[in-house]
């Protein structure tokens, strides 16, 4: 008894101590919240300068350890009015276009003497419609990045791309130290290397207006000038100077310049230990000048701070942040995130004295960096800017090494679906839409429509219970009474969590609600749902139905494979048993998020762990992930692998419930052990596990893990098709990222949620009547 | 010739099991491979494969691991606890009272969990926020309680119903009331259920990322190790991979532990508990 207590009493402090909040104390000082970098060296130079601001003016300063910057934009909308709402925030340029549209960012001011310090590019990154509203720290961007042992920058220093381009070609026919090394290798399909390339030519992603500001409604992928850049690689992919297979990413290129294939990469300046271990002796340069002699500039992130426009102490914040740009601030903070001596960062400071100091000019790479930030175009801050990603990847690729076959595309038409690709999504993403006002009458309407439900359910409990003796209905009433007094802690708690999201994921459906109306939506009725019916649904019954393959496929494999493991298990002897056992729990112990990324890469069709070896077995590469068909495969295996010890622990405990008179009656009428496997133990644990299995079911057609695995899958030529592996879920997740339209994937969401209930309602009455029947 | 069949099939039955072992076990081995390495740029390998244990130094030194793992496995093991109270008194309750509206509120139970939390986290935000729940381990733990409960009344649900409601008028003749036939009659029967909902409610919880990513935002101190080891690859300049395996082979260690403890719970099988099919 005495054991059980102290059991007792350890187990409710444990679930108390969760849930005990240290009492707040009243802090009388001011206190400022700061969110800071992912850095935590950073973080440590920023909390010794709020010390002694703190010091200095009385006001405390607290630094937060961030995960990651991309997670800022984010975190601000949710965060901005909460009690642990932060003031300063450190964010990428790139990320403040929605949330200055919708008011999440305090507009700055700043004085001359202040704008004088930092390089233009500081200012200019974080001004949105004209309006400023914060300002940079330090600027990322990239260059070329040469081996010194195999060229010299005489070579092509001031060289224009297309003498560059021809430079290349002529050098890669020389022959060095017996290696064959080629002079140039690009990875065509990032946008964000190839950029100022596309500009050279005249082309441009959204064009600028007098302003400066710009017009996503002006995109230039498409024009003359990006066709003659699409010829221009299709020559220098002619003359091997462009990664040859269609799955090839950036890291082939940073290794095959690691491997010292190669003498010049455009890169950014951030992998140098990986080059440094690698025994490379580099260099860095700017890129070449554009054709018409002018300065090629490079996309560039900025980061920087805002001011939360929530913020309670908007003045002490800009006071910080003024006090963080002083120019001894910023040199400690840029040394801080360089790594001090070790100087393996890359974050380049754009204050102008930190620029000029002997920490900067006295290393080579930071040295070339100044001369290349003098002109770089911060990536466009609009909240449309990056709608890019999801298009140019795919359209490049098509363009560049064909369809998935391999067939030649017409690339004047893929560039003409990539820009319109593009614009639909601006265009979805500004959809001006007339607020809907809701009529009395509608309330009137819904009003009765309930009480007619409640009536109806009222009359039929009445008329149940017509068929029972009052004293049994007596009973029943106590019954009932009491069970959902019992229930009504966990009815609760599965009502506000369950329940009240899907009520409010329905009304979202019903307005505006994307990233420009991150606050203001307003109701719009049916709308979305008229956008989802007109534009047809694109390719999603096609996608219904290889979610519900998928789905059942992965119950079946994890089903029949671990009732196969635990009958064979069954019969083992204990140590043995217990051996396998600590095994094959292997897959459920591991958190699927770290699993799935692990079997992306093994099978990852360049570089993956598989093809690896079965290069080294001598066979080819297989496209685990990148052909469609084995990309499905290869979902279903990878899900299943992690699902099935989940189902062979549960058929363990029921399969020893099986008498062992069936097995014998079923082995003299001569049936061998897998035909008794099939026709006695699969059907028992079938019914035993039914419940579980449609759980199951249900789980796998929401697994977004999948995403994580694919993305979605090789996709086809069609830009915005769903791809092969894409699941419901999947894909309309991609799609409230594509448009930023939170509304129409909230739709979306609810069309899905209808079907399946509809799908599983329907099945289990079929599967009750034949249960019913069966018995 | 029976004795050479017997022979053959045993081998048969080694060789399946020994395949399957090696399916499970090299990615694992895998993950255990890229942990010992020394700079790891890319889950596919690229980098210095040399063998260190630098990972897992720099694994306690400059991360904040030993707090997520903490944080991990207070939340996973409250959740346990509350999930296990919360699905037994369902079961309970949905197994053996006849009541108005049990069949509609089953199913409804069940045709809710259909509509994905993950496309629901702006709405759950909300919630957390109302209720002043956010960036708190507590508001993570009773989440993950209503999802594991709500996914594991079903199949506790069906094991209840096996125990023949005989037994319950016996103990009520005896003069029990409903509370000790729950804890002293049925629980007991029903220990493999239970065990599976302690496992899996404990698992759910250790792997959640969605949602512990969304409501932790003040701070690597409060992270759950799910979260936390993403943080080492998905920042704008790190991509340790390294020290993401070292992270993840340690972190499946209490799950092992706590698996090896409860087995006795749920591969005793029915037959212990003095139910007759």
């Amino acid at each position: 008894m005495k054991r059980k207590s102290i059991l007792l009493i350890s187990l409710i402090s444990i679930i108390l101590s969760v849930f005990v909040n240290y009492p707040v104390k009243a802090v009388e000082e001011k206190t400022i919240r700061v969110w800071g970098s992912e850095i935590t060296r950073e973080n440590d130079v920023l909390r010794e300068l709020a010390d002694v601001y703190n010091k200095e003016t009385g006001t405390k300063v607290i630094v937060i350890d961030r995960r990651s910057l991309f997670d800022a934009p984010k975190d601000l909308v949710n965060n901005a009015k909460t009690q642990e709402r932060p003031d300063l925030i450190m964010i990428q340029h790139a990320d403040i276009g929605d949330l200055a549209v919708n008011g999440f960012l305090l507009e700055l001011d700043f004085s001359d003497k202040l704008k004088s310090a930092f390089h233009e590019s500081a200012f200019t990154s974080f001004e949105v419609k004209d309006k400023q509203y914060g300002i940079g720290y330090s600027v990322e961007t990239y260059g070329l990045v040469y081996n010194k042992n195999i060229i010299s920058y005489d070579q092509f220093a001031d060289l224009t791309w297309d003498e560059f381009f021809d430079f290349t070609v002529n050098f890669s026919s020389q022959n060095h130290d017996g290696k064959s090394t080629k002079a140039f290798v690009l990875n065509p399909k990032n946008m964000y290397f190839m950029y100022p390339i596309i500009r050279n030519y005249g082309g441009y992603y959204y064009g600028m207006d007098e302003n400066g500001n710009y017009n996503p409604f002006d995109v230039g992928l498409n024009n003359e000038g990006s066709k003659i850049y699409v010829e221009k690689i299709k020559n220098l992919m002619n003359e091997g100077l462009v990664l040859k297979s269609r799955n090839c990413t950036d890291n082939d290129v940073s290794a095959a310049f690691a491997n010292q294939e190669v003498a010049v990469i455009i890169n950014g300046f951030w992998q140098n230990s990986f080059y440094k271990q690698k025994g490379v002796n580099f260099g860095f340069a700017p890129l070449p000048k554009n054709n018409d002699n002018t300065v090629s500039a490079p996309y560039a992130t900025v980061n920087g701070f805002v001011i939360n426009a929530h913020s309670n102490l908007p003045d002490e914040a800009k006071s910080f942040l003024e006090f963080l740009c002083n120019d001894e601030n910023q040199q400690k903070l840029i040394e801080a995130g360089n790594n001090f001596d070790k100087k393996s960062g890359s974050r380049f400071p754009v204050n102008l004295s930190v620029r000029e100091s002997d920490y900067i000019r006295n290393e080579e790479m930071y040295n070339v960096m100044a001369s290349i930030c003098e002109n770089i175009e911060p990536v466009p801050n609009i909240p449309e800017g990056d709608i890019w990603y999801n298009y140019t990847d795919k359209a490049y690729q098509s363009i560049f090494y064909g369809d998935i076959n391999g067939n030649p595309v017409d690339s004047d038409a893929m560039l003409d679906e990539l820009a319109n690709a593009i614009l639909n999504d601006v265009e979805k993403m500004n959809v001006q839409v007339e607020k809907v006002e809701i009529p009395e009458i509608a309330y009137f309407l819904i009003g009765i429509f309930a009480f007619i439900c409640l009536a109806i359910f009222i009359i039929t409990v009445i008329r149940k219970r017509k068929k029972y003796s009052s004293s049994a209905n007596r009973i029943m009433l106590k019954a009932t009474f009491l069970s959902y007094i019992i229930l009504l802690p966990i009815l609760v708690l599965i009502g506000i969590f369950y329940l009240f999201p899907i009520i409010h994921n329905i009304y979202l459906s019903m307005t505006n609600y994307s990233s420009l109306n991150l606050v203001d939506y307003v109701f719009i009725g049916g709308y979305n749902y008229k956008t989802i019916f007109i534009e047809g649904l694109n390719g999603f019954v096609s996608m219904f139905i290889w979610t519900v393959i998928f789905a059942s496929s992965v119950m079946v494999i994890t089903f029949i494979t671990g009732t196969m493991l635990a009958s064979l298990l069954e019969k083992r002897n204990a140590k043995v048993s217990k051996i396998y056992k600590m095994i094959f729990i292997l897959p459920w112990v591991i958190p699927s998020v770290i699993m799935l990324l692990t079997w992306q890469g093994i099978l990852a069709t360049d570089g993956g762990a598989l093809n690896n070896l079965l290069n080294l077995l001598g066979f080819g590469k297989v496209m685990w992930l990148d052909n469609p068909y084995l990309a499905r495969l290869s979902t279903i295996f990878v899900v299943s692998w992690m699902g099935t010890p989940y189902y062979m622990f549960l058929a363990l405990g029921f399969i020893k419930s099986i008498p062992k008179d069936y097995y014998e009656a079923a082995m003299i009428e001569g049936a061998g052990k897998v035909r008794v496997f099939f026709i006695i133990t699969v059907p028992i644990i079938f019914r035993a596990l039914l419940p579980t299995l449609i759980m199951g079911f249900i789980m796998q057609f929401n697994n977004f893990g999948v995403y994580l695995l694919t993305s979605g899958g090789p996709f086809g030529s069609k830009l915005g098709a769903p791809g092969a592996t894409d699941l419901l879920i999947t894909y309309v997740y991609n799609l409230a990222y594509n448009t930023k339209n939170y509304g129409l994937a909230a739709a979306y969401s609810v069309i899905i949620f209808l079907f399946v209930a509809a799908f599983s309602l329907i099945t289990m009455r079929i599967g009750n009547k034949k249960f019913n029947e069966g018995k | 010739m029976h004795k050479k069949k017997k022979r053959h099939s045993e081998i048969g039955v080694h060789i399946v099991l020994i395949l399957l072992a090696l399916l499970v076990l090299i990615p694992f081995a895998y993950i255990l491979l890229i942990s010992f390495g020394k700079d790891m740029l890319d889950i596919t390998g690229y980098g210095d494969t040399g063998f260190s244990i630098k990972n897992y130094k720099q694994l306690f030194s400059e991360t904040k691991y030993l707090y997520w793992l903490g944080n991990s496995l207070l939340i996973s093991i409250s959740t346990m606890l509350i999930s296990l109270i919360m699905v037994s008194v369902a079961s309970n309750v949905f197994s053996k009272y006849k009541f108005a509206g049990k069949e509609a509120l089953f199913q409804t139970i069940l045709l809710i969990q259909i509509f994905p939390l993950t496309l629901m986290l702006v709405s759950l935000f909300k919630i957390f926020a109302a209720l002043e729940l956010l960036n708190k381990l507590a508001g993570l733990v009773i989440i993950d309680s209503v999802i594991a409960t709500a996914g594991l009344i079903l199949v506790s649900k069906g094991y209840f119903d096996t125990i023949p409601y005989e037994i319950d008028e016996a103990a009520m003749i005896d003069g029990a009331n409903k509370l000790q036939i729950l804890l002293y009659i049925t629980l007991p029967l029903v220990k493999p259920i239970l065990g599976i909902v302690a496992i899996q409610s404990f698992v759910l919880t250790y792997n959640e990322y969605a949602i512990a990513s969304m409501l932790i935002t003040s701070g690597a101190e409060k992270m759950t190790v799910a979260v936390g080891l993403q943080s080492l690859i998905y920042g704008q300049f790190q991509q340790n991979w390294g020290l993401y395996c070292a992270g993840a082979v340690l972190a499946s260690l209490p799950i092992f532990i706590l698996f090896y403890s409860f087995q006795k719970y749920f591969i005793g099988g029915l037959t212990e508990g003095g139910v007759k099919q």
